[in-house]
């Protein structure tokens, strides 16, 4: 080999080091924690992530000198992402994180936050809704601190409503809230249509909701998943039959939502959107799409029917949770920030976007007016929210609403896989995944 | 030093970085996860994990979703690899003769540059039983024909549905092989190479004893592609038994569990169940079959596959 091609050689070598492991070795060499960003892990979509890019840019303002990092993942698979890094020790300094898998993690890795410590974070927390802070609390500790949340309702296109009616040649109106399940089964069953002749449905009623979106009819008929201690399994029983009965007789009975294959593809955002279906079960976070539409000002969301027990809704929250396992710096500029996001300013601008409902509940107003004042659809979310309950969440959350999932969707299959209620309920109980879980009366 | 002895020496200099990168990023976690998957840990606290022993292996035994997860995988590989390995061997044989024979390889092997997410997505909204165009297509070429039938007074005469591809427990896995279709490519380039290494004369020396087309390919260019063969069974074997990414984004409840495949199972039950040490266990169990699976293959192959054909016509 000549000199030239060695020289050549050791030039590539050394450039490919560089370009490999540059950043690795500026990050061990960096050993002043005081300058280096701490990581913060959060999803949503681009309109999301321009909302925290503002809000960290007038944090860092602020903070001189305390940099974040973002790192902007999306919903689906955010939560193993997350779990696969703080298992590894890697996780990010703050983590958006929802309620649901928050039970699990909250011990090992997240800070437990002392209000008693900082007066300004205690008004604020007294500030939020009950339920927000409830889901962020483990063994009356506080590890996350609440940023925002929502409900489901069901929302009405009333250009579905409308094709209805000229079908069915009399009038069919929009729902009004106050109504029972009986009222509200006629009316799918009125919006389902076949508007060509062919014998195939062109406009179903309703959208079949996952389980967790149908949970609020599970609660209309009667039932609970777990008990008050959310120790002891309690979907069983006449009524929680009634409820299973319900959801496979608006698919199989009265075939007012569509199977799996005719919406093969859509979710209950764009069958709603296109029309292909009248009712669906969503949240605010469908507003500022539906808004952006010709259905905008028209379309209207109304409360879940009355049953056995009154028509609730169930409420989820976000929160920012700091990692225990980061430095005493990082922990501490982590903190700084989730307060920061806890403030009316940040708040505020929640409630214009139109995507969650704060935390805080005076900012409730500001999200009422930002949609539209007292009878818009955010006022029907706002008012939802003084009777929303709180789902059954534990640390075997994931796992339960796997199952639930299956064994209620068990009762829609098509062919040899379908079961009856009774029978779903029953396979329900007895997965390993709920025995090993939690208690159970046995005969 | 004799010379063999130093070329041995520097063999094994060249050899190092591969070794203890294997050692490193295999063998390190391998038995660092036999060790974890003789505990009860839940992916969160290490320090709380207690020892089980071989608790989590027996475990295994009374796995009925592990097993039926098993057995989804085994059905779908045992298609899968059947499928492409038929398609790449027909392939093969064409580009063998064609006159562009680089270009028409290339273009085969093309989709194995493509990004799998993105392709496994693609393909389910090509077969997406109600707005997808292979669908589409198919009721356009059925109401053409009953179309022209019917003109001649045949009416009806297709009067069937059509496949739900992904959202139907039959259709699901066969939709699946249908999609790794795409990739048979990569076993194609192999069996290629292995055409193009076989030995003319040989088949020359058959077609002058009058052997026809048929009975060459049986008696002269199999026996010569059968190390070829072995090869991409057993790789193609491993891959579908390995199938994540596909299952993981097209699983859906009209399929009844029918690509709920062993590492789909073994993904649940670390991040859905938060069992990680079970996973592990299931995980060693997965790494042992398909060991066996392959070990047995080779043995097996030893018997009938041959791996030198040079002297065949000095002898």
């Amino acid at each position: 080999m000549t000199a030239a091609r060695r020289l050549t050689s050791i030039a590539l070598a050394v450039g490919l080091a560089y370009w490999l492991f540059a950043d690795l070795v500026r990050q061990q060499l960096d050993w002043n924690a005081d300058t280096r960003p701490i990581r913060f892990s959060y999803w949503g979509d681009f309109e999301d992530h321009a909302l925290w890019t503002e809000i960290v840019r007038d944090f860092e303002a602020l903070h001189p000198g305390a940099p974040i990092q973002q790192e902007w993942l999306p919903l689906s698979g955010y939560q193993p992402k997350i779990e696969q890094q703080l298992t590894g020790g890697a996780g990010p300094a703050v983590m958006m994180f929802q309620d649901e898998p928050f039970p699990r993690f909250a011990h090992h890795h997240f800070l437990r936050i002392d209000p008693d410590d900082d007066a300004a974070l205690a008004t604020h927390l007294a500030d939020c809704w009950p339920s927000a802070v409830a889901s962020f609390q483990v063994d009356n500790d506080l590890r996350g601190i609440p940023l925002h949340g929502g409900n489901v309702l069901i929302f009405c296109n009333p250009d579905a409503f409308d094709r209805a009616a000229q079908h069915h040649g009399r009038d069919i109106l929009l729902p009004t809230g106050d109504w029972t399940l009986e009222e509200f089964a006629e009316l799918a069953q009125l919006l389902t249509i076949d508007i060509d002749g062919d014998g195939s449905t062109d406009q179903y009623g309703f959208f079949q909701p996952y389980w967790v979106y149908y949970l609020p009819f599970i609660w209309s008929h009667g039932a609970d998943l777990l008990d008050e201690s959310r120790t002891r399994w309690t979907l069983q029983g006449p009524q929680a039959e009634a409820a299973f009965a319900f959801f496979a007789d608006l698919n199989v009975r009265h075939g007012v939502t569509p199977n799996p294959q005719a919406y093969a593809g859509q979710d209950s955002d764009t069958a709603f959107l296109s029309g292909r279906v009248a009712m669906c079960v969503t949240g605010p976070w469908f507003m500022p799409y539906l808004n952006q539409t010709d259905l905008r000002g028209r379309y209207r969301v109304v409360p879940f029917p009355n049953g056995a027990r009154p028509g609730r809704t169930r409420v989820t929250w976000d929160g920012l949770c700091i990692n225990a396992n980061v430095s005493e710096t990082a922990q501490a500029r982590g903190l700084a920030f989730a307060k920061f996001v806890l403030t009316a300013g940040v708040q505020r601008r929640f409630a214009e976007a139109q995507r969650a409902i704060p935390a805080c509940q005076s900012l409730t107003r500001a999200f009422v007016e930002a949609g539209g004042g007292s009878d818009s659809p955010a006022a029907a979310f706002a008012d939802a929210m003084q009777t929303a309950r709180m789902q059954p969440i534990t640390e075997h959350w994931i796992g339960m609403s796997r199952a639930v999932g299956r064994h209620l969707g068990s009762t829609v299959r098509d062919g040899a896989g379908r079961r009856s209620p009774r029978d779903a309920l029953e396979a329900l109980a007895n997965d390993p995944i709920i025995t090993r879980a939690f208690e159970q009366d046995r005969d | 030093m004799t010379e063999p002895a130093t070329r041995k020496d520097r063999t094994i200099w060249f050899v190092a970085p591969w070794l203890i990168g294997f050692a490193l990023m295999y063998g390190v976690p391998l038995v660092y996860g036999c060790w974890l998957a003789m505990t009860d840990w839940d992916g969160i606290a290490l320090d709380k994990a207690g020892w089980v022993g071989l608790d989590n292996f027996t475990a295994l035994l009374d796995d009925s979703r592990f097993h039926q997860a098993l057995e989804n995988s085994l059905r779908f590989s045992l298609l899968n690899v059947f499928c492409q390995l038929l398609l790449a061997l027909w392939l093969a044989l064409m580009v063998r003769h064609a006159r562009r024979r680089g270009w028409w390889a290339t273009i085969f092997y093309l989709p194995h540059l493509l990004s799998g997410v993105a392709t496994w997505l693609i393909w389910a909204w090509l077969l997406n039983p109600s707005v997808g165009p292979v669908n589409r297509l198919l009721a356009t070429a059925i109401h053409s024909i009953n179309g022209g039938l019917a003109s001649i007074g045949i009416e009806h005469a297709i009067d069937i549905d059509l496949p739900l591809w992904l959202y139907s427990p039959d259709g699901a896995r066969p939709a699946l092989v249908l999609m790794n279709l795409w990739r048979a490519g990569g076993p194609m380039l192999i069996f290629l190479a292995a055409l193009l290494r076989t030995n003319p004369a040989i088949e020359e020396a058959a077609m002058l004893d009058g052997a026809g087309r048929g009975r060459r390919f049986w008696s002269i260019t199999m026996p010569q592609l059968l190390p070829a063969l072995v090869f991409n069974v057993l790789t193609v074997f491993v891959a579908s038994m390995q199938h994540f990414e596909a299952p993981y984004l097209l699983s859906n409840w009209s399929q009844n569990g029918a690509l709920q495949f062993a590492t789909l199972e073994i993904y649940q039950t670390a991040f859905e169940r938060q069992r990680f040490s079970y996973a592990l266990a299931q995980s060693i169990a997965l790494m042992a079959l398909l060991t066996v699976c392959c070990v047995g293959a080779l043995i097996a192959a030893r018997r009938f596959v041959r791996y030198d054909f040079s002297t065949e016509l000095s002898g």
